[in-house]
């Protein structure tokens, strides 16, 4: 699985490599809107990052003619413009996700996971955070590369977690899609579930860690480690 | 009365102009009636009086007689005529009149004069005639009674005077009239122009003052006026662009820079490094939300979810709070909050109030973010709370000037602040901060809730 990297600062572009790299993704860096068409018609990449400030066409000019001729790779549009107004524009022109400069590796990584992982996109993948690993094809939950057992709910709470990792998903989302129309009103299922499956990875020793955002709903994320 | 208004002083002067005129139009027109009345009443008893001298004729004695035909009319006191002759020395030789004098002063030197005298019987206009009889020097003075009724001349002259008074003060006043319907007709483009001019404002750049239905002396004021419109707004868009287009620059060698220290191998230099990027990023997107708010307009029909902002804000500071290990949460309203205001910028404020609260809040510290009814938001943290003499200039502009002044307070409480006073100002609302009871600092952002309609009721 190759990804297309089309950034024209040297630096940036050669520092990504080996970082993606470092995350599971060999990538191809193309220094033009030019070099990066041709490259997209030749060759079949898995996704492209793709910088909107190139000097010879505007990211989104290119973007758009690619989306014109059938291109069907997701597209994760990277920017030094920032506004509200820039980045409905992007996802105008096909981009499927935006990420502002400057931005985590760990930030781009997720992103990139999530991209690869749309419906009929890599349905074998597996998800990760820390220690903790899901493989979505058997459902087996690997701590540290061994399988432990989890109960089917906290399996299903696990990926709608970890398909987030470092975001927060809120209550109402868990609730729908855990429970659908079953869960009584009023009830707490879900804050019973999420703390099951808190001290369950608790008692593994995992360095994920489930964390509640009162009001909001729930994250996971990797536990700093102990000072 | 404000006599620098133009429209004023145009009226005033008018005012005193009419008055004047209509004083002096009149009274001079008078003096010209009266004069050619004279003329006239003068030519008239010279008539007479030549008919006199030609018929009289010196008597046996030393005085004259009138062939009597002539006699009847001027010894009849009914015409109001009357006459006398005289001698040089002014010794009566004939007169219509019984007491036998001269009817009004003789000229001290000889030649024509007129004079006027009032009895009990009537006003007199007359005249001296100096004329010859026989190689002696005579004097004829002839006079008329002006109230006798056949004398119609000088009543029309004083009759005229209230008349054309009032005739001449009645078309003035028209003609003032017409003076402040003319001026205000001219002066209304240039009202609506200012109108216009108190409309421009650095979100709002490209209006202009129109110049058609100017009047053309105003005109040159507007060409102007609009050419130094045209060079501020270059200016200002010139200053703008700059602190764009240095942000955006920023953000690539950042992210170079980022790169480069992830790849650092000793975790705490990695760390510490990274959490300076990060507040330079934060500087950079201070910057572009600076830029952007001076061109943001809210309309007046925005309307923003004030609970749903908040929740976003929540949603994306959660993990960075959990990341430093502390806690953010959402309490308050349990649904949408409806306010007057444009949701992008008001997700810029509470963001800034809730990353000022993390930075200043303890390990394991809880920043609570409260959502209430009445379109009111608050930030609550433990950190060391705002000294008060903080409190009041912590909001201030920070690009209205007192940068100096601010940093050796402020000691670096940023732009954020800054940029959340503004746009609580924009959206017509406040920010203050108080005391948090149990230590720490509550901000809040008071704006202008939305009319609610109730809605019905699902049981």
């Amino acid at each position: 699985m190759r990804l297309l990297v089309v950034e024209d600062n040297a630096d940036l572009a050669e520092l990504l490599v080996p970082a993606l790299a470092r995350q599971g993704f060999a990538a191809d860096v193309m220094r033009s809107a030019a070099d990066a068409e041709e490259a997209v018609l030749a060759s079949h990449y898995a996704a492209m990052i793709l910088d909107l400030g190139l000097p010879d066409e505007d990211g989104l000019t290119l973007l758009r003619r690619l989306r014109k001729t059938g291109a069907q790779l997701p597209v994760l549009a990277l920017t030094a413009r920032g506004s509200v107004a820039d980045r409905v524009d992007g996802l105008k022109a096909g981009a499927d996700d935006y990420l502002v400069k400057p931005f985590a590796m760990e930030e781009l990584a997720a992103r990139l996971q999530a991209l690869l992982r749309r419906p009929g996109e890599l349905l074998s993948e597996s998800l990760t955070v820390a220690d903790v690993s899901l493989d979505l094809q058997s459902r087996q939950v690997l701590v540290r590369g061994r399988p432990e057992p989890f109960s089917a709910r906290e399996i299903d709470l696990l990926e709608l977690l970890m398909r987030r990792a470092g975001r927060v998903v809120q209550k109402g989302f868990v609730e729908d899609h855990l429970f659908g129309l079953t869960a009584p009103v009023g009830s707490n299922a879900v804050e019973v579930a999420i703390h099951r499956l808190r001290k369950h990875l608790q008692s593994l020793e995992a360095r994920a860690t489930v964390h509640t955002v009162k009001g909001v709903g729930y994250f996971i994320a990797e536990a700093k480690a102990a000072p | 009365m404000n006599f620098r208004s133009t429209f004023s002083q145009i009226v005033w002067l008018q005012v005193l102009a009419v008055g004047a005129a209509s004083l002096a139009m009149p009274v001079a027109i008078y003096m010209f009636l009266d004069r050619t009345v004279s003329a006239y009443q003068v030519q008239m008893l010279r008539n007479r009086e030549q008919v006199l001298f030609h018929a009289m004729r010196p008597d046996a004695g030393r005085g004259m007689t009138l062939p009597p035909g002539l006699q009847a009319p001027y010894a009849q006191e009914i015409s109001g005529f009357a006459f006398s002759v005289m001698d040089g020395s002014g010794h009566v030789l004939l007169s219509s009149e019984a007491d036998k004098g001269a009817l009004g002063p003789l000229p001290v030197r000889r030649g024509e004069a007129v004079f006027r005298r009032k009895t009990g019987k009537g006003t007199y206009f007359g005249a001296s005639f100096p004329e010859a009889m026989a190689g002696r020097p005579i004097w004829i003075q002839v006079e008329q009674n002006q109230e006798n009724p056949d004398v119609v001349l000088d009543d029309v002259v004083a009759q005229f005077l209230p008349a054309a008074g009032w005739l001449t003060a009645a078309l003035l006043a028209f003609l003032l009239m017409a003076d402040i319907v003319i001026v205000r007709r001219a002066l209304k483009p240039i009202v609506l122009a200012s109108r216009l001019a108190g409309e421009i404002s650095p979100s709002n750049m490209d209006l202009r003052l129109p110049s058609e239905d100017m009047p053309s002396e105003i005109t040159p004021l507007v060409v102007a006026v609009n050419q130094a419109f045209d060079r501020l707004e270059q200016g200002f868009r010139a200053q703008r662009d700059l602190t764009t287009d240095v942000a955006h620059e920023l953000r690539t060698p950042l992210s170079v820079l980022r790169m480069r220290v992830e790849f650092l191998p000793d975790a705490e230099v990695r760390r510490r490094l990274l959490a300076d990027i990060d507040v330079m990023s934060r500087l950079v997107n201070q910057l572009l939300s600076i830029a952007e708010l001076e061109t943001m307009v809210i309309g007046p029909a925005d309307q923003a979810d004030l609970r749903q902002v908040c929740l976003e804000v929540v949603e994306l500071l959660a993990p960075l709070a959990v990341a430093q290990d502390k806690a953010l949460e959402l309490t308050g309203a349990r649904r949408g909050v409806k306010v007057h205001g444009q949701p992008d910028l008001l997700f810029q404020a509470v963001r800034n109030l809730v990353e000022n609260a993390i930075r200043h809040s303890p390990p394991q510290g809880v920043v609570t973010v409260e959502v209430c009814e009445g379109g009111v938001v608050k930030v609550l943290d433990r950190g060391p709370g705002v000294p008060q003499a903080m409190k009041a200039r912590l909001f201030e502009r920070f690009w209205r000037g007192r940068r100096k002044e601010r940093s050796a307070v402020g000691g670096g409480a940023g732009l954020g602040l800054s940029i959340v006073a503004r746009i609580a100002e924009e959206h017509g609302g406040t920010v203050s901060v108080e005391d948090r009871p149990g230590g720490g600092a509550v901000f809040s952002v008071t704006l202008r809730p939305m009319p609610t309609r109730q809605p019905a009721q699902i049981s």
